[in-house]
């Protein structure tokens, strides 16, 4: 118990002293910090009501499930996609976690004079405060105190020890899902791997439904619905009137429950609701046994955590002294080498890649969804360029996805900065050489996807398509010196190894940068709309869209000589932020 | 105005250099004068002041005041100049975590815009040197602290610098890589090079240099070549004493702390 005070203090002492303030933060620094530290606030005057709430639900349904009544399967439904949700967060939230780099460090505990136990004791203990755990426990322990209030009170006692062993089972697992994932993440290169391989597959899971509408069966969605409505009442007509007869809780113990402990509770609960605490017995005994043999197996884990020094494996062997690093046209040495790295960082890093692999595939899947249901999506009924608008599509999402690298592209060195800012490298060089970066970066981002477009529906006017990779290249000449100027006002440290929220941009500049990229899209938008709509010429839309690139191309120009300025201003700021001091 | 004449024998010439941090005055008024050819030693115990009067000099701070010149250069006027003929190993190691060794290598050297020839032999034999050869193609996150402070000094070195400005070096790396960095440093300031080196630690400045700067508290408060200090102080005492004397960490604070007995 001592020891858990400890850890809590500890704990609650880290996040007392992020926010005090220091002397090493200058004013637009503080502020921008103060913003941030809101949010956690607002977090907890939301969720301190939702605690009471559930608690409120958990005890209202207990007091309400040993009546009879009309709504106990709807109670049911309710409790078992609140348990398979909560199940599916204990085992996902910790492997989200430890991708985004919240692995419980706990090897410097190893330091001090406490025993393994109490340490997986406070660590299991902390699983209670997660915010979704706590609404659970508010609700199931609160539950049969509602029981009591309604006389049920053998039910009661099993239904408190099956919310017992439901938590102490979810919190176990929890700490068993994290231990395993910080066992699995603690190498930099297997998280990396594990990360991307998460990232992809739950991109890929999120596309699956609409894929299998596209291609699957094409359903004649109303009157189907009609006839199961109909059957249902044909099966039980009025039966959603009457009040359930008793032994509405059904078979004790199937046998598939006994692989899915969520189900182990729920019936527990309705067999002792349902004044049949005897029979409760039989799913509680699984379930108990399911949430000692999980802290058996996670306690064990979290020794073998501690007591097995961290290994970092190798990398493949040499390539050379001399690294191939190639010298960019029209820019100098400096530049130049400042763009490579960035380029090369960018690739490096898991963001990076997941963002470069997946948004080829976000234009596929969007045009296959198109091209399967254009009337869903067109007014009308009209052909409309489908190839095209993925095109545009894909441009925008290019200039979205490289918010990260291009709204805070010094702070994103971080003490490769320092490095940057030691050596000769002029504020010009630094500027050009972060912009040829980005465009480097979009290029490779939006070339993929306007290819997947051309692919998969070629139709339109060659004059739109021409007309593109000049709209892109307008877009980003204004967005370039916005992302470095809003890059050296509000610098945020960062961590490229993961993809957290850590590693997007200060919210403030992301969503000007957001702003900047509706504004920097209006005149090219407007252009090629009033050709093609009011002047019926495409053609025009081309030539029209190449002027406003040249005319894009000069106020850039103009604009990023301001960053130049604000950088000279700002080096010593930035060189503080981009180390996270 | 520093006449030429007087500024040509040194590498490393501030007055008045000062920075404040809010109300603290970390560098309070220094006037350091390093002459060419030396190994210099900054002394002075934590957060006296060193590496905070290094980051001024290296323009990763701006002083709040003082007037610095470095190599005959105002590094205000003109910083890269200065950036070109200055390396650098700061308190932190300035290193990209995502480059390789070598890679953090290529990029000083095309920085500074070496031909490929030069980049390639200069960085071979840097990095034998340092023993990182076969860690060259590891990412520096995965290196060790003292792999990391080696291929800082090694990118430090690349360019050729007439002047080397180190950041605690010998912290954290073991007996082989230091004896080897300091014959590395002995040999180069034997070519004509200078090193200005900080440390908390007396022995490695009265074993390696031979000229030394004392701050305490941001304040120079002892400067000249090692045995001119030694002859200040007639009473024949050691650089031990003269050193807690200047810092002012007298005989009245020998610990007590009997519990400590065991
Ligand atoms: N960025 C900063 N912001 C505020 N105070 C600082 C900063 N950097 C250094 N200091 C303070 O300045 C003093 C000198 O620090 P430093 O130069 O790092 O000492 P050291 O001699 O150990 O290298 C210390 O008191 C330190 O706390
Ligand atoms: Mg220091």
């Amino acid at each position: 118990m001592h020891t858990a005070v400890v850890m809590a203090w500890l704990r609650w002492r880290l996040l007392v002293n992020l926010l005090r303030p220091t002397k090493r933060r200058d004013a637009l620094e503080r502020a921008s910090r103060a913003i941030q530290v809101i949010a956690p606030v607002i977090f907890f005057l939301i969720f301190i009501p939702a605690v009471i709430l559930a608690g409120f639900g958990g005890g209202l349904a207990g007091w309400y499930l040993p009546q009879s009544g009309n709504f106990h399967s709807a109670v049911f439904l309710v409790l078992r996609t609140i348990l398979s949700v909560e199940f599916l967060l204990a085992l996902l939230a910790p492997l989200l976690r430890a991708s985004q780099g919240f692995t419980p460090n706990v090897s410097r505990f190893l330091l001090l004079p406490i025993p393994v136990r109490d340490l997986y004791v406070s660590e299991v203990l902390v699983a209670f405060v997660n915010p979704w755990v706590a609404l659970l426990a508010a609700g199931s322990l609160l539950l049969p105190v509602g029981m009591v209030l309604a006389g049920e009170l053998s039910g009661a006692c099993t239904a408190l020890a099956a919310a017992a062993g439901i938590l102490v089972l979810l919190t176990g697992l929890e700490t068993l899902v994290s231990t395993s994932a910080s066992l699995l993440f603690r190498d930099r290169r297997r998280a990396e791997i594990a990360t991307f391989v998460l990232m992809a597959s739950l991109a890929a899971a999120s596309f699956l439904p609409g894929l299998l509408t596209t291609f699957g069966p094409v359903k004649r969605r109303l009157p189907d619905e009609k006839k199961i409505e109909l059957k249902a009442e044909q099966r039980s007509p009025g039966k959603s009137k009457q009040p359930e007869p008793p032994g509405w809780s059904g078979k004790p113990l199937p046998l598939w429950a006994l692989a899915y402990p969520p189900e182990l509770y729920a019936r527990c609960v309705a067999l002792s609701a349902d004044h049949r605490s005897g029979a409760a017995l039989l799913p509680l005994a699984p379930l108990l046994l399911w949430a000692s043999g999980i802290h058996w197996i996670g306690a064990g884990l979290y020794r073998r955590i501690l007591e097995t020094p961290e290994v970092s494996s190798p990398r493949r062997r040499g390539r050379g002294v001399v690294v191939p690093w190639p010298r960019l046209p029209g820019l100098s040495d400096a530049a130049s080498a400042v763009a490579v790295a960035q380029v090369r960082l960018v690739f490096r890093s898991v963001q990076g890649k997941i963002q470069f692999c997946i948004l080829p595939m976000v234009i596929l899947v969007m045009g296959l969804l198109w091209l399967r249901h254009p009337k869903d999506l067109a007014p009308g009924g009209h052909s409309l360029p489908v190839g095209l608008l993925l095109a545009v599509a894909g441009i925008f999402f290019a200039m979205m996805t490289l918010e990260g690298t291009l709204l805070n592209q010094f702070a994103m060195d971080r003490a490769g900065l320092t490095l940057e800012f030691l050596s000769p490298i002029s504020d010009r060089d630094m500027i050009l050489g972060k912009a040829a970066a980005g465009a480097l970066l979009v290029a490779s981002r939006s070339f993929p996807a306007m290819l997947v477009a051309a692919l998969l529906a070629p139709g339109g006017s060659v004059f739109l398509w021409l007309s593109l990779p000049f709209a892109a290249l307008a877009l980003f000449a204004l967005m370039a010196p916005l992302g470095a100027i809003l890059s050296a006002l509000l610098p945020r440290p960062v961590d490229p190894g993961k993809i957290t929220k850590q590693n997007q941009p200060h919210f403030v500049a992301s969503i000007l940068g957001m702003l900047g990229n509706l504004f920097a899209m209006g005149p090219i938008a407007g252009l090629a709309a009033g050709a093609v709509f009011l002047l019926e010429s495409p053609a025009l839309a081309l030539v029209f869209v190449v002027l406003w690139t040249g005319i894009a191309l000069l106020i850039s120009l103009s604009l990023l000589r301001l960053a130049e300025r604000l950088l000279a201003q700002r080096r010593e700021n930035l060189a503080l932020v981009a180390q996270g001091r | 105005m520093t006449e030429p004449s007087e500024s040509v024998g040194l590498a490393l010439e501030t007055h008045g250099l000062r920075r404040n941090f809010g109300e603290l005055a970390a560098v309070d008024g220094v006037d350091l004068s390093v002459p060419r050819g030396t190994l210099y030693g900054f002394l002075g115990p934590n957060g006296a002041g060193k590496s905070t009067t290094i980051k001024c000099l290296t323009g990763l701070l701006r002083p709040s005041g003082g007037t610095m010149r470095i190599l005959g250069i105002d590094p205000e006027n003109n910083p890269l100049a200065v950036k070109r003929r200055v390396g650098v190993v700061p308190e932190d190691l300035a290193l990209f975590d995502r480059l390789t060794g070598a890679e953090t290598l290529t990029f000083v050297g095309k920085v500074h815009g070496l031909d490929k020839a030069t980049l390639r032999s200069r960085s071979k034999e840097l990095l034998d040197l340092m023993d990182l050869t076969a860690a060259s193609d590891n990412l520096v996150s995965d290196y060790s602290h003292g792999m990391r402070k080696k291929i800082a000094l090694a990118a430090a070195l690349l360019p050729g610098p007439h002047l080397l400005f180190l950041d605690e070096p010998f912290e954290g790396i073991d007996a082989v890589a230091s004896r080897q960095i300091k014959d590395l440093l002995h040999a180069f300031v034997g070519r004509g090079g200078t090193v200005f080196l900080t440390s908390h630690i007396l022995e490695i400045v009265e074993r390696l240099c031979s000229h030394v700067g004392v701050i305490a508290r941001g304040k120079l408060v002892a400067q000249g070549s090692l045995q001119s200090l030694r002859q200040a102080s007639h009473d024949g005492k050691n650089l031990e004493e003269i050193f807690l004397d200047l810092v002012g960490a007298g005989e009245d604070r020998i610990p007590q702390m009997e519990w400590l007995s065991g």
